[in-house]
């Protein structure tokens, strides 16, 4: 599962009303259950299963479907050697505002920006001591997916526990003179490759 | 009376007192504000010095941009950028009373007086002057502060300011800078 098509799922998922209709969003939910066994977030994440299920609706007019659907929450764009993503969907701009906007937070996903840590290296590393309040953080950045499990890291007792990341590495918030706000991220190429929805969207525009 | 520019930088630079919460808040802005600027005229030195770290500016398509390499100054502006502080920022382009912005944007009135309370407090907008309103009652007229405002977050933290031309020129911040 990709780190960034986790974060792009949730706010996807809101898209598919206005894109299909109610029908027609139930009766792939089904398809993806009977076949797949996971719910339409989950099919998301793991990108492959939605792709397949949509090819089998909708044949070939599928890829149009798609890149229509994700350009409805982020456009991707390559200047030169980086790549980076503009976010279109109001809900997923305020909730990076609001998340950048707070203090701990910002310190948090700044320090998991590059590797992935365990919550007591994060709560450590981002000079965080009271614990519950810590852990409250984390859970909210969890829950709004913009902190994602990434594989597996010592904690301070030496135990193995799970390792959160953020797949953003870098965030650029444009307010021009009619206050239009531009927010861009830029994630790291490796996540870049991996993750099935910037790959498609980025195929169609070549 | 101090500007919008200078007091961003004064607001994000020496954060607020915890202990006089209790007062009104453009109380307290404008106490710490005087605190600071007796402090800037007895030792001029220790603040440019502080400035110079953080601050530089650059001309750029004619339009003088300051860089701000400061993560006080970068929270301050992203806790300002709620949808509804968004909005009364767009209608402020022009100078506006609080009720023209209400009329315009529907946003209910006591979460615009407390957004435009803030929003001037951190220094996005200024007040520009008194318009009458009817026979009896007067109102402030608000402008923004900023034509520009672009933030990067990243390993290092970097905030772009366009200020208003004639924001600048009164800046007590900018003309030390120089």
């Amino acid at each position: 599962m990709s780190e960034i098509d986790s974060l792009l799922a949730k706010f996807i998922e809101c898209h598919l009303d206005t894109q299909f209709g109610l029908d027609m969003k139930r009766t792939i939910k089904n398809r993806l259950f009977e076949r797949y066994g996971i719910s339409l977030t989950d099919a998301l994440k793991q990108y492959e299963p939605f792709d397949r299920t949509l090819r089998e609706f909708f044949g070939q007019a599928a890829d149009g479907m798609i890149t229509q659907l994700f350009e409805k929450v982020c456009i991707v764009k390559k200047t030169g050697l980086v790549t980076s993503i503009q976010i279109k969907d109001k809900i997923f701009a305020n909730l990076l505002l609001e998340s950048y906007g707070n203090a701990e937070k910002k310190t948090i996903l700044l320090v998991v920006s590059s590797s992935a840590l365990s919550i007591s290296k994060i709560l450590k590393q981002a000079n965080i001591s009271s614990q519950t309040t810590g852990y409250r953080i984390i859970n909210n950045l969890i829950d709004d997916g913009l902190l994602v499990e990434s594989g597996f890291d010592l904690s301070l007792d030496g135990k193995k526990t799970q390792a959160y990341r953020t797949p953003i590495k870098k965030i650029n918030i444009a307010m021009d003179r009619v206050s239009t706000l531009d927010i861009t991220l830029e994630f790291s190429d490796d996540l870049i490759k991996k993750s099935g929805i910037l790959t498609t969207i980025f195929t169609k525009n070549r | 009376m101090i500007n919008g520019f200078d007091r961003l930088i004064f607001v994000s630079k020496f954060p607020r007192d915890e202990n006089n919460m209790n007062n009104n808040w453009h109380e307290i802005s404008n106490y710490r504000i005087k605190t600071i600027l007796t402090k800037l005229q007895k030792n001029p030195n220790n603040f440019l010095r502080k400035l110079k770290q953080t601050c530089s500016y650059f001309k750029h398509d004619q339009v003088m941009h300051i860089e701000v390499k400061d993560d006080s100054i970068m929270n301050v502006i992203s806790r300002d950028l709620d949808p509804e502080s968004q909005k009364i920022l767009s209608l402020l382009d022009t100078p506006r009373t609080p009720l023209d912005i209400f009329l315009k944007s529907e946003i209910p009135l006591t979460t615009l007086y407390r957004k435009i309370n803030r929003l001037e407090k951190d220094g996005l907008i200024i007040p520009t002057g008194i318009k009458k309103i009817n026979k009896n009652s007067k109102s402030m007229v608000y402008e923004k502060t900023f034509d520009n405002i672009t933030l990067y977050i990243g390993l290092k933290n970097i905030v772009i300011l366009t200020v208003k031309n004639s924001i600048l020129e009164n800046s007590i911040v900018y003309t030390a800078m120089k």
